[in-house]
């Protein structure tokens, strides 16, 4: 008989958080890794662990071939792909599917109708969610693009098609930038998701940026776990969020919730997904996009639901049913997550890879550490800079944030450079404990210290 | 100096260890120089192992995919190479299967398998060390 | 420091093992025959749905895989545009050659083919063309009694209904089961090309790989424009027989198509993915050319 395991296509922090979820529930779980990874805590503490490829990323952590060769030959039934790398790639997908394993996440029909963003943003519109006012599809030329900017009028966004990270969006305030700036965005798009299609969006000037959490079993049973606030951004990089939002009231939470369910529901989505909506001052809210993987910041939803939403990942995937239902869910208490990079603050938060020294981390009821670093550890430069994701979770939102303001101070990651200082600064200041910020918070803050 | 020395020279620099040699004498003059690019590949190698690595005597026979390892052509056959045996460039040393397509390893060097480091059925990953030939 | 977490996984699989007694064995996944295939040249795997929606053509190094005639036609003729023709020719044994019979059937189970050549008419970016394409899957595309016949019906109507021919060649050689009947042919297809010729029509002779023996050294050769598929060996004899013969060592890249090129043998050599908009443009180029 098939025992179960799990091959984990991911590294660092989530890896780790997998390999957790898995000997909980008792399922073999593999490791994957590069050669410079071959330290990596992920790799002590999986059962087994096996090298991919060499560095770089390309040939190692999204390298299908060796991926799913490595899953076949440890004996694994099912990978899981983490986030970031294979895990919103419809193709990987369909060849796990191939290949009769099963892929923890939604199926590959669902990810290739959602990753195709003007194909989302159709959907949600049939669905009657909002969407920010823009082209229906890719805009085919300058000429469409003016007809369509005159339309919505101005400012707008041009953004790609197959777009991600912050990257091949441009903002235009009037015809002569958008003459100036459109083919520039095509190119980068080109160069950065091989695909130049663009679309256009009316632009919406500091929105705040509130996802929710929706899970759904192969059954049909489809949950909202409610939202998070991920406005603290530098770049479109998030940098803290937190559960629930400190902006949105129950009448807001109900509708964000059930467009998330509507959505999810017209793609027959499975598993876990994350749908984010751009939130204006006056409370009107547009769908986005949709995140069809585990995200970064789910610790903080898990904190203020009590869902191991990796373990129901997992559970999911091998055909169990979801433990509960809508009205089961209860939102409870106030959780906070800092991301700490290795990054330079004062060399425009350059990444700084190195050997880490030292670790002392924080503790005690409440102050949970999701980090993948120790002692002697060698941070490699080839892939992100998270180091520690932080989080803090109390009764109300002022106990939280006093709780990551001490668990702040306590938190020694020696050797490297970090953004440390920077996040404690934000936890002390007056706009973000009252809870008044959005997407231009963090421009605004560093220009202020910077001229202290 | 006569032809005969001449060929002699080259012989004998050939032989060694030399890359440069300059011979200058009464009326001749030599320069014999040698295009050494596999010793600065090896250079190369050696500097990007950690600070503790300890050089392996012989050559490391590494797995360039991710697959199962079989030491033979098939269950009821008898291994391709065996601890002791000569090997010779070219020649099949084992076999790796990645998701049915079986690839056959070669050696890319002549010598004798000093150890075989591979189970067979077992898993191996990329860069693993399969058979050390000396 | 790589000793703490060897130490700690050591004793806790002794815990698990003394304790719990877990047996650990190796259950593998069963994934789909074929799912994958390993290129010759580079040998990388790729997935075949990949392969197939890149032409066949290995999307690391390029280099073009071997195509059923049927996949062929697929790929260069308008769709659904292909009629076939002359399709019921069997093969029979003239020469009662041993096994030759078993051998025929054990082929045309493995490819669905009765022979190694399909004849017949499409439409190629609109142009009317009379249409051949040898098997290489079918006992090495050999030309024996049937292909010989297939080619010349072909040529034959393309003459009487004045259409344009394109021939793709992949064969190597002539059939050895068939003894003469098998180079007769070689006559045969020429002498109908001549006819083809001398009507003024165009031929365009496509040559795949491999393409070589008596193959190459009748129709294949004949066109009126020639070319050779990227990556391709095309020749008559092979190379170890033509090496023991002179007694020399062989130039680089022999027999290739980009050495035939340099050779002035084949008129272009084409890479799969523009094959179709190159025999296009060839056709309307020529479309009311009198090539007397």
């Amino acid at each position: 008989m098939m025992q179960n395991k799990i091959l984990i296509a991911n590294r660092g922090e989530i890896a780790l958080r997998i390999i957790r979820a898995c000997k909980e529930l008792g399922i073999g779980c593999v490791a994957i890794y590069s050669n410079s990874d071959e330290n990596s805590l992920h790799v002590k503490f999986a059962d087994e662990a096996i090298c991919v490829g060499p560095a770089h990323a390309s040939e190692s952590y999204l390298n299908m071939n060796n991926i799913i060769s490595a899953a076949v030959s440890t004996g694994c039934n099912a990978i899981h792909p983490g986030y970031g790398f294979l895990a919103e790639n419809d193709k990987f997908a369909t060849i796990v599917e191939k290949c009769n394993l099963k892929f923890i996440g939604p199926t590959s029909d669902a990810m290739a109708k959602l990753g195709n963003k003007s194909m989302a943003r159709r959907i949600a519109k049939e669905v009657d969610i909002p969407i920010v006012e823009g082209s229906d599809g890719p805009v085919e030329d300058l000429a469409a693009a003016i007809t369509v900017a005159k339309h919505i009028g101005y400012p707008i966004l041009i953004k790609a098609v197959s777009g991600g990270g912050g990257k091949g969006i441009s903002i235009i305030k009037n015809e002569e930038e958008l003459v100036r700036l459109f083919d520039l965005t095509r190119h980068e798009a080109e160069a950065n998701f091989g695909n130049s299609q663009v679309y256009i969006e009316k632009y919406i000037e500091n929105p705040r940026h509130i996802e929710v959490q929706i899970i759904a079993d192969a059954y049909g049973n489809m949950v909202h776990l409610g939202e998070r606030d991920c406005s603290i951004q530098r770049r479109n990089q998030k940098m803290i969020e937190e559960a629930p939002s400190p902006f949105v009231n129950e009448k807001l939470r109900g509708m964000l919730g059930a467009a998330a369910v509507r959505l999810a529901r017209a793609v027959g989505y499975q598993n876990i997904g994350t749908v984010e909506f751009l939130v204006d001052k006056d409370g009107n809210y547009y769908f986005m996009e949709v995140n069809a993987r585990i995200q970064v910041e789910h610790p903080v939803t898990e904190m203020v639901t009590g869902v191991d939403l990796v373990k129901e990942q997992i559970r999911i995937a091998y055909r169990s049913e979801l433990p509960f239902r809508q009205e089961d869910v209860n939102l409870s208490g106030h959780a906070l997550e800092c991301r700490l990079n290795a990054e330079d603050p004062s060399l425009n938060f350059r990444p700084a890879p190195g050997l880490i020294r030292n670790v002392v981390l924080p503790g005690g009821p409440g102050v949970r550490l999701d980090t993948h670093i120790y002692n002697n550890y060698e941070v490699p430069p080839y892939y992100d800079s998270l180091l520690v994701k932080l989080i803090t979770y109390a009764p109300t939102r002022k106990e939280t944030i006093r709780k990551m303001r001490v668990a702040l101070e306590q938190l020694i990651v020696d050797g490297v450079k970090t953004n440390i200082e920077i996040l404690y600064l934000i936890m002390h200041n007056t706009n973000f404990v009252r809870g008044v910020y959005d997407t231009g918070f963090v421009r605004d803050f560093l220009e202020t210290i910077k001229g202290e | 100096m006569d032809f005969k020395q001449i060929q002699s020279l080259i012989r004998d620099f050939e032989k060694s260890s030399l890359t440069n040699l300059e011979l200058e004498l009464e009326g001749f003059k030599i320069k014999l120089s040698k295009n050494n690019l596999s010793k600065v590949h090896e250079e190369i190698k050696v500097e990007e192992k950690p600070v503790n690595y300890e050089k392996p005597k012989g050559f490391a026979v590494k797995s360039p995919l991710v697959g199962t390892y079989y030491a033979a052509a098939g269950p009821n056959e008898k291994p391709f190479v065996e601890v002791g045996d000569k090997v010779e460039i070219g020649q099949t040393l084992c076999i790796i299967e990645a998701m049915k397509i079986m690839n056959e390893i070669t050696a890319s060097v002549t010598g004798v398998i000093e150890s075989i480091n591979a189970t067979n059925g077992s898993p191996v990953g990329f860069d693993q060390v399969l058979m050390v030939i000396v | 420091m790589n000793n703490i977490f060897e130490d700690r996984k050591a004793k806790v699989e002794t815990y698990k093992k003394d304790i719990r007694g877990k047996k650990e064995k190796l259950f593998k996944v069963d994934i789909p025959e074929g799912l994958f295939v390993k290129c010759e040249k580079c040998n990388e795997h790729i997935f075949r749905e990949d392969l197939s929606t890149n032409h066949y053509v290995c999307l690391k190094c390029r280099s073009h895989f071997r195509i059923s005639a049927r996949e062929r036609i697929k790929m260069i003729t308008d769709i659904d545009s292909f009629y076939e023709l002359f399709s019921n020719l069997k093969t029979l044994n003239p020469l009662n050659f041993p096994n030759y019979e078993e051998k025929i059937k054990q082929y045309q189970v493995q490819t669905n083919e009765l022979d190694a050549f399909i004849s017949g008419v499409a439409t190629l970016g609109g142009e009317m063309v009379a249409i051949g394409v040898m098997d290489s899957f079918f006992m090495m595309g050999s030309m024996g009694s049937v292909v010989g016949e297939k080619v010349t019906r072909l040529v034959e109507y393309a003459t009487e209904k004045r259409l344009p021919l394109v021939i793709f060649a992949a064969s190597g050689g002539a059939r050895m089961q068939e003894g003469i009947f098998s180079l007769m042919q070689m006559a045969k297809t020429s002498a109908v090309c001549q006819h083809h010729n001398e009507a003024g029509l165009l031929y365009i002779s496509v040559l795949t790989n491999p393409t070589t023996g008596g193959v190459a050294a009748s129709f294949a050769s004949l066109g009126d424009i020639i070319i050779a598929e990227k990556g391709a060996l095309i020749g008559f004899a092979g190379q170890r027989v033509i090496k023991q013969t002179i007694g020399e060592e062989l130039p680089e890249n022999f027999q290739t198509a980009e050495f035939q090129f340099k050779k002035g043998f084949v008129d272009m050599v084409v890479d799969r993915k523009d094959l179709k908009k190159t025999l296009v443009k060839l056709l309307q180029l020529h479309k009311k050319a009198e090539l007397r």
